[in-house]
């Protein structure tokens, strides 16, 4: 009975995942000129990127010093305030008594664009006030962006007080890479829910670059990232790492505020050392 | 004596009769309804237990992936005395199951207590479905940390018990579920088969005290070691295990 139901569910899922066939000129970074992967639509036939669509910027541009604009173009940096509407993320004990993770994120993340945007960085937000958005919405507002850094922001529910720790997508016992649907021949596509399958060592990098940071702007958090199977990193095409906070019971709003300027000042310097490292820039 | 006396004397030791065999029945039922009423965990356990005394000689060890006892941070096996019978169903229900209610402390249970695996299939392929109670994600503190550890209790734990199961399925009261609670992704299968075989666990006794080490990881193992970034070569960074769509 129910296998007979899985099986109906799962031909059904089948083909509405045909229909998120997109085009990518590439995986990550051992193919610049990517292009982001669709949102998921209602089934029907695969639907192949329209090859007018204009590429966005490489990842990794070859390197060639004499090609290479004078002032490079600013970093974006998308921020994620995770949760919102009627999903509070992480809350105390019990639910209704003090800070929950959606309000705190939230001025988290603004006082970060504050920060960053100083600092000369262009900042997009997945949210700004207290709205639902969904986990694919979020993605598509990432990836309709040529390059960026994706940050996820949460509080957790445990964990040492005032520590952070980074996340890239993967699972923790490691093993290997994701194995993807194989592409028909001449169709280079990447399902919306693998777009991050080009990222998975950009991100880990990142991660490792940002919680050395992390570890020096907030004392006794981790040295090294861990890898966790965020849902929300999983349809990110770009470099994204997801940072957790500890914790949501002990947090009072106006000194969780205040760890806003050096998470902004970690992302600066993890991504200044990402770039030098991958495209030799300095 | 009359003939209607008789009759009723007859009828009288018939009575009587069919009241020694009717009362001690009675009387069980009437003891059964006095027995004080279970706790929830109790009653749980006692479903597991007499399967277990019919069995008794032949428990094995078996890793139960409960949280360590000094780093609620990550996970650190104990070998568990169970014994689980050979059918691979009744081996995952029971491993699930003692996971959830057997953690020496509460403050090592991965899963909140109040979790019932609703239900167990077992494919021929190898793929498996768990379909687990609300209280799971509902009771389950949310985050990135507390979900991963969840999920990791529940796929190495199966994997030790029941290397039969290749892929797993979880549902959350027989539906598909986007996240755990709110963080770690629950959509498509997770392939067990690249965990690799079981890691040896520490003996039920006493488990030895390990380093703290940051969340996530698990106490038995080795930490893996810094992949250095910025690294010189394209390093094979080992990463998500779930294979999808086509399944
Ligand atoms: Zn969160």
């Amino acid at each position: 009975m129910l296998f007979g139901g899985m099986g109906k569910k799962k031909s059904a899922r089948t083909a509405g995942l045909a229909a998120i066939f997109v085009a990518l000129a590439a995986f990550g970074s051992a193919n610049p000129g990517a292009q982001a992967p669709m949102p998921p639509q209602s089934p029907g036939p695969p639907i192949h990127a329209p090859t007018t669509q204009q590429a966005p910027p490489p990842l990794f541009p070859p390197p060639s010093p004499i090609e290479r604009p004078a002032t490079p173009p600013p970093t974006t940096v998308i921020l994620d305030p995770a949760h919102g509407g009627q999903d509070s993320g992480a809350h105390g004990d019990p639910a209704e008594e003090g800070a929950v993770e959606k309000d705190l994120v939230l001025a988290i993340a603004l006082g970060m664009r504050r920060e960053l945007e100083r600092q000369g960085i262009r900042v997009v937000l997945t949210r700004q006030n207290d709205s639902a958005v969904s986990i694919d919405e979020r993605a598509a507002v990432a990836n309709a962006l040529g390059a960026g850094y994706f940050v996820s922001l949460h509080v957790g529910s445990t964990g040492e007080a005032n520590t952070a720790q980074a996340y890239s997508f993967g699972t923790p016992h490691g093993g290997a890479p994701p194995a993807f649907v194989p592409r028909p021949p001449g169709i280079e596509a990447v399902r919306w829910d693998d777009a991050q399958a080009g990222y998975l060592v950009a991100s880990r990098r990142l991660a490792e670059l940002v919680q050395v940071e992390l570890a020096q702007k907030l004392p006794r958090s981790p040295d090294v990232p861990q890898f966790a199977e965020v849902r929300q990193l999983r349809v990110v095409a770009h470099p994204a790492v997801a940072i957790e906070l500890s914790r949501v019971a002990e947090a009072n709003p106006a000194s969780l505020e205040k760890t806003a300027v050096p998470l902004a000042t970690a992302m600066v310097k993890a991504i200044a050392a990402y770039r030098q490292a991958s495209e030799g820039r300095p | 004596m009359p003939r209607a006396v008789r009759i009723v004397i007859l009828l009288l030791v018939l009575a009587v009769l069919a009241g020694l065999v009717e009362l001690p029945a009675l009387r069980l039922r009437v003891s059964r309804l006095e027995r004080p009423e279970q706790t929830e965990e109790v009653a749980r356990r006692e479903v597991i237990r007499p399967a277990e005394e019919a069995r008794d000689a032949k428990k094995e060890k078996v890793p139960m992936y409960w949280l360590s006892e000094t780093d609620p941070g990550q996970l650190a096996p104990v070998e568990t005395p169970l014994a689980l019978g050979t059918d691979p169903v009744e081996r995952a229900r029971a491993a699930l199951e003692w996971l959830i209610t057997g953690a020496p402390t509460p403050e090592q249970r991965p899963l909140p207590l109040d979790t019932t695996l609703l239900a167990f299939y077992l494919m021929d392929d190898g793929t498996a479905v768990a379909d687990f109670s609300e209280a799971l994600p509902h009771e389950l503190p949310s985050g990135i940390a507390t979900e991963q550890l969840a999920l990791d209790a529940i796929t190495r734990t199966l994997h030790a018990a029941v290397p039969q199961v290749r892929r797993l399925h979880i549902l959350i009261d027989g539906h598909e579920a986007e996240t755990l609670a709110g963080h770690v992704d629950l959509s498509g299968a997770f392939d067990l088969t690249l965990m690799g075989p079981a890691t040896p666990a520490a003996p039920a006794a006493a488990t030895p005290a390990a380093q703290p080490k940051p969340a996530g990881t698990i106490a038995s193992q080795p930490s893996e070691p810094p992949v250095k970034a910025p690294a010189a070569e394209e390093k094979k960074i080992p990463a998500a295990t779930k294979p999808r769509g086509g399944e």
